[in-house]
């Protein structure tokens, strides 16, 4: 079992994670990286518990592939429960070694000593050393597992407190370096000539008329590939659309009239994700349902973006990906060159929310780059790119048959699970999934992506393990990879759709028995944390007096069954549209790290929910994506603001829990539940719009 | 065809020279190497372009170079000399923000609305922020600082 989770593989002496300068900083290396989640600000905070300094002090310097540190992919709200676990031991560790040379310096023993900010003390009385004054003499190319001594929860003082963010100053001032404001020496501006749908290639393109064109630097055509160079970046913009005049591209021949349909379908395999007990066939007395989501998109603010240089043989990247090394070794894949002649290096972008088109845009930079020698090549997507050329958030569907008992208690679940993958993330050779790598004139066709096992966190059938006491139940999954849309990671993956299913069911049957919602959860749960959990959420929100004001819903899910437990009420207004009004959670992240962070992601995570379970859907014209800007793809706006109530439990004896996609299912589910409470109307395909809910009235 | 333009960006005169239709936010952007203000859509749609221009609010994304000679522009940049404009500590204050991409946008609009009427509501200010999207989820923390901001404003 590797006792280090995280990035200790590629990193196991504390030189690797941190250097102390004489001036009285420290820099510190870190494998994952900021994606507007703040988990820089929390690694810093955890540092600067266990070295007992200001955490001004540290720079940190994250997604480097030139540090060396493999932090892996900066998903599935992992990053405290690995990465953050291996700070405070390689904190810890740094701390140790120091004190032990100033124990030696001292001729002291290294429980005398404490230090305040650095400065280094022995019996509490000041000495003339600090880390800075001693690091010099220290070789810290040791391992951390030999040093680490991490504080015991008792000991702690910085951690649980709400610092500010470390990157959020600037971006408020607008002085921060996003990838998008990357500005190097002769650096050239791009856009790439896209085909009409996903699977057109080009037939035919004039590239003499197009050589007349004006401003137009350098045309790449590498097979279906087609990109424009300029110098001004608003010619890139005019040039790409005027160079697809010139493009005859195929059309595609298979029309899906009905893609959830499709979903619905499917004769994919079937993979049994969990089979538990015995499973009858749905009986009279039992109740179904099957819930589905149309396909999202991750609708970043910012089009994706990427700076490549190529000099010779190496090439450097600038990038927002959040998988720096997987981006190395694909690279070095691609274009078949030494991994260590890819330098990639991540700079903050706009918030993806998953795997959206940041890895894409570094393959078209960089094919871009390579046609000029060493000049670099910036490439920003368009609006349009965005929505309708990054990787979609799967639709899907999830029915599930329950069974009751005799004493009216939950006897079985029976789930079913249909779904394109949830990821497809590039990951080195035969991993190679990057938009461009379709399009070039030998394209590649690396395998279909394995969906990631239930017990690895799943991902299709991800939270579809409910955690109520039900003996019997039975997970099965299919996989539809026969959709000519590409599909990847988008916050929650599968358990967007999966807790929706489950908590709108658990809601039906209290319904049907005439029990209080929550009242029939409790009847349901044996885990102290969970209950503790919903009963706080039921105080705070004043769940038992719903007599009059307005309809509210309850949801609870812990992400991953392995992550963050939130539980949620929430209140609605129901007029032209549903609106959500209030909102409380109260969420057990184990031991809290910087409480205002996670309340920030919860509420984050309650307001993108609210915007896809109300609004956001992809409609398809044959293949065309109509999704291509903000008004075929609405978002929530501000006037669609709710009211938010964030309470954490904090465990300072348990371990970190992530919680960036802790909020989405509980979101979505509460909003149903309080619908349904009101209306008695349970709307079963996302988003729940004011023409499902007319329709659902006429039926 | 090139023509001479000149325009004020934060108190200082620019003389560019420039395709009359190229949008503002290219110049302020790469000539001005003003990078606070954003490329979000180039539609005039999600506001993170956002500047001022004589007072108002503007898309840069959507403004040719040749509809704002002799204009007064203000950037995210040019709002306080030394970063603490009271609506920037606010929105420090709240921590409010995740990426961050449409801050600066948000915080150009906010300012046009107030400077012309700060006697709006909050409610009158979100409805304002049509135009003003975030994907992170953060209006809630923005709001809250705006709201502060307003009573900072009535109260002076």
């Amino acid at each position: 079992m590797n006792m280090f989770p995280g990035s200790f593989d590629s990193a196991p002496n504390i030189a690797n994670w941190f250097t102390i300068n004489k001036d009285g900083t420290v820099r510190m290396v870190s494998g994952k990286v900021e994606i507007g989640q703040g988990i820089n600000t929390a690694f810093v905070q955890i540092a600067a518990e266990e070295l007992d300094i200001n955490p001004d002090r540290i720079e940190i310097s994250a997604g480097n592939t030139r540090d060396g540190l493999d932090g892996g992919c900066t998903a599935g709200s992992q990053s405290m429960q690995t990465e953050g676990i291996s700070v405070r031991k390689a904190a810890s560790a740094a701390r140790m070694l120091m004190l032990s040379k100033a124990s030696e310096l001292l001729q002291s023993d290294v429980l005398e000593l404490n230090v305040i900010d650095g400065e280094i003390y022995l019996n509490n009385n000041s000495t003339d050393l600090s880390y800075w004054s001693i690091a010099e003499d220290i070789d810290f190319n040791q391992p951390v597992e030999i040093f680490m001594q991490p504080k015991l929860p008792s000991q702690r003082k910085l951690t649980g407190k709400s610092i500010k963010r470390i990157d959020l100053k600037n971006k408020i001032l607008g002085t921060h370096e996003f990838v998008h404001d990357i500005e190097l020496d002769g650096m050239l501006h791009a856009r790439v000539v896209r085909p009409p749908s996903v699977s057109s290639r080009i037939i035919e393109i004039d590239i003499d008329q197009i050589n007349t064109l004006k401003k137009l630097k350098k045309l790449v055509v590498n097979g279906s590939f087609i990109a424009v160079i300029t110098e001004r970046e608003e010619d890139a913009v005019k040039l790409a659309q005027q160079v697809n005049k010139y493009c005859t591209w195929s059309t595609p021949d298979i029309i899906i009239e009905d893609p959830l349909q499709f979903i619905r379908d499917t004769k994919s395999p079937i993979i049994n994700s969990l089979d538990r007990g015995e499973i009858d066939e749905l009986r009279s007395d039992g109740i179904s349902t099957e819930v589905s989501r149309k396909f999202l998109c991750h609708a970043s603010i910012g089009p994706c973006c990427a700076v490549a240089q190529w000099k010779g043989d190496s090439l450097e990247v600038y990038t927002h990906s959040q998988a720096v090394f997987a981006m190395k070794r694909t690279l070095a894949s691609i274009f078949d060159i030494d991994e260590s002649n890819v330098d990639v290096v991540h700079k903050h972008g706009s918030g993806c929310y998953g795997h959206n088109g940041a890895d894409d845009v570094v393959l078209d930079a960089v094919l871009a780059a390579k046609e000029l020698n060493g000049t670099p090549v910036r490439l920003v997507w368009s609006r349009e790119d965005e929505l309708s050329w990054s990787p979609l958030a799967p639709g899907m569907v999830t029915k599930i048959d329950a069974n009751l008992a005799d004493n009216s208690m939950i006897e079985s679940f029976d789930i079913s699970i249909k779904s394109p993958p949830h990821v497809k993330r590039p990951s080195g050779e035969n991993g190679e999934y990057l938009l461009a790598a379709e399009h070039m004139s030998s394209p590649l066709n690396p395998p279909n992506p394995i969906d990631t096992p239930l017990d690895k966190g799943g991902a299709a059938d991800r939270n579809s393990m409910p955690l109520y006491d039900i003996p019997n139940i039975r997970i099965q999954k299919q996989i539809v990879y026969d959709l000519p849309w590409r599909t990847s990671a988008m916050r929650g993956l599968g358990a967007f759709v999966n807790v929706y299913a489950i908590e709108t069911l658990m809601d039906d049957i209290a319904s049907m028995q005439e029990i209080d919602p929550i009242e029939f959860r409790l009847k349901h749960l044996s885990d102290p944390r969970i209950i503790e959990l919903i009963e706080k959420v039921r105080d705070i929100s004043k769940w038992t007096d719903r007599s009059s004001g307005l309809p509210k819903g309850f949801a609870f899910s812990r992400y991953k069954n392995s992550g963050a437990y939130c539980a949620m009420v929430v209140e609605i207004n129901i007029d032209e549209d549903i609106q959500l009004i209030n909102a409380w959670a109260v969420i057990d992240a184990g031991e809290v790290v910087n409480a205002d962070g996670v309340k920030n992601q919860i509420e984050g995570g309650i307001i993108q929910a609210t915007s896809c379970t109300l609004i956001e859907e992809v409609n398809f014209d044959g293949e065309i994506i109509s999704a291509t800007d903000w008004e075929n793809y609405p978002i929530i706006k501000f006037k669609q603001t709710p009211q938010i109530y964030v309470e954490l439990i904090d465990r300072p004896e348990e371990p970190f829990l992530g919680v960036g996609e802790a909020a989405h299912g509980p979101t979505a589910a509460a909003i149903s539940n309080a619908l349904f409470t009101a209306m008695n109307i349970r709307i079963k395909q996302l988003p729940i719009t004011r023409e499902r809910i007319i329709s659902s009235l006429n039926n | 065809m090139v023509n001479k333009y000149s325009l004020t960006v934060n108190g200082q005169k620019h003389d560019i020279e420039s395709d009359p239709d190229t949008p503002l936010l290219y110049i302020l952007r790469n000539d001005l190497k003003l990078k606070g203000t954003k490329f979000g859509c180039g539609g005039g749609v999600c506001g993170a372009c956002t500047v001022m221009m004589d007072g108002l609010a503007v898309f840069s994304c959507d403004t040719p170079i040749w509809s704002i000679d002799d204009k007064k522009i203000e950037t995210i940049e040019g709002i306080s000399q030394d970063g603490t404009h009271p609506l920037q500590e606010l929105l420090i204050d709240e921590q409010a923000g995740q990426c961050g991409y449409c801050l600066s946008g948000i915080i150009m609009k906010v300012k046009a609305i107030t400077d012309d009427d700060p006697t709006k509501s909050v409610d009158d200010i979100a409805n304002e922020l049509d135009r003003n999207l975030c994907r992170c989820g953060s209006q809630l923390r923005i709001l809250n600082a705006v709201k502060k901001y307003l009573d900072g404003m009535s109260s002076r």
